[in-house]
C-alpha cells in the first residue's frame, strides 16, 4: 500500500491509453446520460443525502 | 460556486494543458499546492461544510481516474489534477466534471486515432481490452492484449469539462 502511494504520488504522467479512455467514455456517458434523464429520481436522493449532510454540518 | 473557485479551477486547467501538451506530464508542483489551496480556500470561505464538500468533490473525481491508474492506462498526473479541480468545484460539480472530462477523453482519443488512420485498430483493441477486462472481474485467466501505443493528453479533457461545468449553468448539479 505505502509502495502503491509512493508510487501514485512520484508519477506526474498525463496521457490516457485511448482504448481505456474509449471504454470509461462509454461508460461514463451511460452515467452522465442517467444523471440527467434521471429515471429513477436518483438525483432527488443525492440532492436530498447532500442537503442533509449540509443540515447536520451546519447544526454542528 | 464562488468566482475565486472557479477561476481557480480554469486558471489550473490552463496551465496544466499547455503543459500536458509540451511535455505529457502534469507536475506535482502544481497539482499538489493547487488541492491544498482549494480546500483550505473552501475551508476559510464556507467553514467546515465547505472544507469536508470540497475535499468529497476531490475524492469523487479522483476515484473517477484511480481504476485506470491501478491497471497502468492512465497517468498519476491526470488522477491528481482532476483531483485539484474537483477540490475547487466541490462536490456534486466535481463528480459531473470527472464524468465529462472522461466522456470528452473519449472523444479525443477518437480523433487521435482518426488523425492517425487506425480507428478500426483502435476500436478492435478497445473490444479486446473491454472482453479482457470482463474476463478478469470473473476471475478467469486471459492474456492482457496488447496495446497500440497511442495515448492522449488527458489534462485537455479535464480542461475542457471544467470548462463546460463552469460555463453551462445547471450542467454540475445544483447546490
Amino acid at each position: 500500500m505505502l509502495q502503491f502511494a509512493k508510487g501514485f504520488i512520484k508519477d506526474e504522467r498525463g496521457e490516457d491509453l485511448i482504448e481505456y479512455g474509449l471504454l470509461a467514455a462509454f461508460v461514463a456517458a451511460i452515467a452522465v446520460a442517467v444523471i440527467i434523464a434521471d429515471p429513477l429520481g436518483l438525483m432527488g436522493a443525492v440532492e436530498g443525502a447532500y442537503q442533509s449532510a449540509v443540515d447536520a454540518l451546519n447544526g454542528m | 460556486m464562488n468566482s475565486w473557485m472557479t477561476g481557480g479551477a480554469v486558471l489550473l486547467c490552463g496551465i496544466a494543458t499547455w503543459w500536458d501538451l509540451r511535455y505529457r506530464r502534469i507536475p506535482n508542483l502544481l497539482t499538489l499546492p493547487a488541492l491544498g489551496l482549494a480546500l483550505c480556500l473552501h475551508g476559510a470561505t464556507e467553514a467546515g461544510p465547505g472544507l469536508l464538500l470540497s475535499a468529497g468533490g476531490a475524492l469523487a473525481a479522483g476515484a473517477l481516474l484511480l481504476p485506470g491508474y491501478v491497471m497502468r492506462f492512465t497517468g498519476a498526473g491526470d488522477v491528481k489534477l482532476l483531483m485539484a479541480v474537483g477540490a475547487f468545484l466541490s462536490f456534486p460539480q466535481a463528480l459531473m466534471a470527472g464524468l465529462l472530462a472522461l466522456v470528452l477523453g473519449g472523444v479525443l482519443g477518437l480523433l487521435t486515432a482518426l488523425r492517425f488512420g487506425r480507428l478500426g485498430h483502435v476500436l478492435t483493441r478497445s473490444f479486446g481490452l473491454a472482453r479482457w477486462l470482463a474476463h478478469r472481474a470473473k476471475g478467469s485467466p486471459l492474456v492482457r492484449p496488447m496495446p497500440s501505443g497511442l495515448r492522449v493528453p488527458f489534462g485537455v479533457a479535464i480542461a475542457l469539462a471544467t470548462v463546460l461545468i463552469v460555463l453551462v449553468p445547471g450542467l454540475g448539479g445544483s447546490r
